[in-house]
């Protein structure tokens, strides 16, 4: 009986206490409201005349930190005080004091007579050298400036300010792409710094129609977000999307490109990417003149490419660089690679498990005897395999290049010899792991390689239980999901149907260059010839 | 995009697959038990016939251009008479998805995965058209876009392979003493080109009506071919007397298939295999045309299509699973397609003659 007692007031215990988390919760919600609306509360504070009292004002805005600086100056010498505000590590702190500091304090002096009133316009137009100068009131404005490294001058007796750019970017060099290396395409990548990658895209494109949206987003992070295309070869569907999901956002922030692919991605549970992330400068200009869209994250050294599809994906960009047939080949390669890497495994199984008469007889045979003694079915076994592997592919990554070595060793020799000596895997299960391992490095998209990792065990499952039959269910089950998904309006199986051969020739397998005249039809560019046709007879003659 | 539209290469695809199906498995055999060594003919105007029918019927799908079969017919004959000339349909359609299903899962429990029941094959191929039904027509006009390559990509190579082991004279004597049996069996061979109405449900979806048509017309020729290839290939590989006894020859065709390098054992597993693809097409048109028919027979609205979809699932197991043997099977498979002929030059010409009469009038007025 006192247990039951206990229990019970163990019970209302725990009610009230949920009680008391529901309304911690709900005063959460409700604190997280002020905030956001904290961050737009400076939005009706204006300036006042005060110079003394704007400062303070900012810098209470911005909780007082230390590396808030304040310099104050006077004017021509006179006694009129004036003040820059700014954040010593996101400015150029020399280029504050030649470009405003010096001019406004000594230069003025020489410029403008004692008793001349100093008119807010003479400071703009003939005083402040930098090259980017606003006049500001709000102080919510003034704000996000001075977080994005702008400075902020303020002059005594006027309620109005300027913000002058003196952003200093910090970051990498452009350095060479890591994640998809090329062997005959420019050695640059995507750097952190928005306005190299821009440079990066403006440098291969050299095109006035290239538009620029850019978004602020992020309740707190503010990042610039900017959408790139070629005004008159996008789809102006795509482009409206995109610049609509983008604005539709109301989230903390983000750091990469990837992220925002994500949240406006068409279908959010798809393992299939639906978006292509890529860190090189010429396949993203490449994708701009297919008439794709392009998207650049503040502090993510990635290019967001849309719409995408499955072909696409396979691409890479040395076929571009190469003979067609030699480039077809490849791409053809990759193909294979792409099936091996979601399906051997389970056909392994499948055919040795439940259809052993598939295959030649010695070929059997050779598998049979390499199987005698095995204590698993094939199916633990190659989900066994398949762990190891999969934990040896994460290590790697996670792992510092310097002990990366070690993980290579370690993985080849338990995986290769020591299991198969051990007896606890057949040699045969070693090679088919690790072609499927091979095949999934083929994959140009890294993202696409996870995928195919994803689907390989429900298919080896499948193959298991159903045989042969299973895996072709399987496989309709997955090409009906394929066909469904789309990326931007944009079916993600396009072009493999509907069969356009102009189309299929671009993406399927490689073709000539110079014969690709048009566009790719299913992006639906607005206009649709890329080039003229080469003609070989009129240049044989000149 | 709300203005996706089927491409004529689609509607070529569907035309292919409504009629090209499980029945490929079995036209040789059927044929030859009806008409001996000049089978082949019969099916070939047989062939004939189904462009005669196609054309007429065309005609009538031109008069509604965005309705499907079911909405042409209720809005024609009304919702008493429609309802009546539908209901053969309605069965006709469900019965030969259902009757294919069975056929095709007993040739795969025969040449592929003989340990599996029936039954799971059975629900699995229903299931996975299920879930390509609940997409949208465009998807389906996609995957089966995909798909037909591999399908026919198989039957040329059975076909070429099949040419080793030719002896030409097995087709003699032609028409020697047999006309009456190849006339006789032209309706039968008109039979297994039935669905050839099932782009009836598909036409409305059509980007370029024209084109479709041309399609459609080019997509009902390419079974013909195959079917009557395959029949002649038989006779000319098994000979007349043993292809009466064969119930899967075509599959039986692979089988005989050696080859030298011994690359693959079993061709006729790698045949079933691909195959699953082609059957798995026609069940899926057939699929969405009986879901479509009920909807319709029934008025029920588009938001509980999925309910349709799902009951769906229950009853074409139940159906497909009801035969007992597989003799049963081919009968009923047999009886099935009876209705079809009378669909086909019963109903289809009242309808149109009706809706041509109607327009008349229209016009009149």
């Amino acid at each position: 009986m006192l247990n039951i007692l206990k229990n019970w007031l163990a019970k209302g215990g725990s009610k009230k206490k949920e009680n008391n988390e529901g309304q911690n919760n709900k005063g959460n919600q409700q604190s997280q409201k002020d905030q956001t609306r904290s961050s737009r509360k400076f939005q009706n504070i204006k300036l006042t005349r005060n110079l003394q009292d704007n400062i303070t004002n900012i810098k209470n805005a911005m909780n007082n930190n230390f590396d808030i600086k304040i310099k104050e100056f006077r004017l021509r010498g006179q006694d009129i005080h004036a003040g820059v505000v700014y954040i010593e590590s996101l400015v150029n702190e020399d280029m504050i004091l030649q470009h405003i500091v010096n001019p406004l304090m000594i230069e003025s002096s020489l410029i403008l007579d004692r008793d001349d009133p100093i008119l807010f316009k003479t400071i703009t137009e003939s005083m402040v050298t930098a090259e980017y100068v606003k006049a500001v009131e709000s102080l919510d404005e003034i704000i996000l400036a001075i977080m994005s490294g702008d400075t902020f001058l303020c002059v005594q007796g006027y309620d109005k300010g300027f913000i002058i750019s003196t952003r200093k970017y910090v970051g990498r060099q452009v350095g060479e792409p890591i994640l998809e290396p090329s062997v005959q395409g420019s050695q640059e990548g995507f750097v952190e710094t928005i306005r190299d990658n821009i440079g990066l895209i403006r440098r291969r494109l050299r095109d006035p129609n290239l538009v620029f949206n850019v978004h602020k987003l992020g309740r707190r992070t503010k990042l610039e977000v900017v959408v790139i295309y070629i005004k008159d070869i996008a789809d102006q569907y795509v482009v409206d999307e995109v610049n609509k999901r983008i604005n539709s956002l109301d989230i903390e922030g983000v750091q990469n490109a990837a992220q925002i692919g994500l949240y406006i991605t068409d279908s959010p549970n798809s393992i299939f990417p639906l978006f292509q992330v890529t860190e090189r400068p010429d396949r993203t200009v490449r994708g701009l003149l297919e008439g794709r869209v392009a998207i650049l994250v503040e502090g993510g050294a990635r290019a967001l490419l849309v719409p995408v599809t499955l072909p696409m994906q396979v691409q890479s960009v040395d076929d571009y660089y190469m003979n067609w047939i030699i480039a077809s080949i490849l791409r053809i390669s990759r193909y294979i690679g792409l099936f091996i890497s979601s399906f051997l495994p389970a056909l392994y199984i499948a055919v040795t498990s439940h259809h052993p008469g598939m295959l030649p007889t010695i070929l059997v045979l050779t598998i049979a005897g390499s199987r005698a003694g095995m204590p698993f079915p094939g199916i633990l076994e190659a989900i066994l395999m398949e762990v190891t592997i999969a934990m040896l592919q994460e290590a790697s990554v996670r792992l510092p290049r310097v002990v990366g070595q070690t993980v290579s060793i370690v993985g080849g020799l338990v995986i290769g010899q020591a299991a198969v000596q051990a007896g606890i895997v057949g040699p045969i299960m070693v090679i088919i792991t690790a072609l499927t391992a091979i095949g999934s490095f083929t994959i140009p998209d890294y993202s696409l390689s996870l995928a195919t990792r994803a689907i390989r065990i429900p298919f080896m499952v499948l193959a298991a239980t159903l045989g042969i039959f299973g895996i072709s269910m399987g496989m309709l089950l997955l090409l009906i999901y394929i066909a469904d998904l789309r990326s931007f309006g944009v079916r993600y199986i396009r072009p493999l149907s509907p069969y356009r051969s102009s189309d299929l020739k671009q993406t399927l397998i490689s073709s000539k260059e110079s014969s690709m005249v048009n566009r790719p039809i299913f992006l639906n560019p607005r206009n649709k010839q890329r080039q003229s046709a080469v003609k070989r007879g009129d240049r044989d003659e000149q | 995009m709300n203005s996706e539209k089927l491409t004529p290469s689609q509607i070529f695809v569907i035309a292919v697959f409504s009629i090209l199906g499980v029945d490929i498995l079995v036209v040789p055999h059927d044929m030859v038990l009806l008409a001996d060594q000049d089978a082949w003919i019969s099916l070939l105007l047989g062939g004939v016939l189904l462009f005669i029918g196609a054309i007429p019927f065309l005609y009538l799908l031109n008069i509604y251009p965005d309705k499907d079969l079911p909405q042409i017919i209720l809005q024609v004959a009304g919702q008493w008479i429609g309802r009546m000339l539908l209901f053969p349909i309605v069965f006709f359609v469900i019965m030969y998805a259902a009757m294919s299903t069975r056929l095709f899962a007993q040739a795969l429990k025969l040449f592929l995965v003989d340990k599996t029941p029936l039954w799971i094959l059975v629900i699995s191929l229903v299931v996975v058209a299920a879930y390509m039904v609940y997409k949208d027509v465009f998807t389906l006009g996609a995957v089966l876009d995909i798909l037909f390559p591999i399908t026919i990509i198989s039957l040329i190579i059975l076909i070429v392979l099949s040419l080793q082991n030719l002896e030409p004279d097995r087709i003699k004597p032609i028409l020697f003493r047999n006309t009456k049996n190849v006339i006789k069996a032209i309706i039968p061979g008109f039979y297994h080109f039935a669905g050839f109405g099932a782009i009836s449900y598909f036409m409305c979806y059509a980007a370029d009506r024209k084109s479709a048509y041309k399609a459609y017309l080019l997509g009902i020729g390419v079974p013909v071919f195959f079917y009557v290839i395959t029949t002649v290939i038989c006779i000319m590989v098994f000979g007349v007397p043993p292809l009466k006894v064969i119930v899967y020859p075509t599959l039986n065709l692979s089988k005989s298939i050696e080859f030298e390098a011994a690359i693959l054992d079993r061709l006729e597993s790698f045949m079933a295999v691909f195959w699953i693809s082609m059957v798995f097409s026609s069940l899926a048109i057939f699929y969405y045309a009986s879901v479509r028919n009920i909807s319709e027979f029934f008025s029920i609205p588009h938001k509980y299509r999925i309910y349709v979809i799902y009951a769906h699932i229950l009853i074409l197991p139940i159906i497909a699973l009801i035969p007992s043997s597989s003799i049963d099977v081919f009968e009923l498979h047999d009886k099935v397609k009876y209705i079809e002929v009378f669909i086909g030059f019963v109903i289809f010409p009242i309808v149109t003659a009706w809706a041509v009469i109607k327009k008349k009038r229209g016009m009149q007025q």
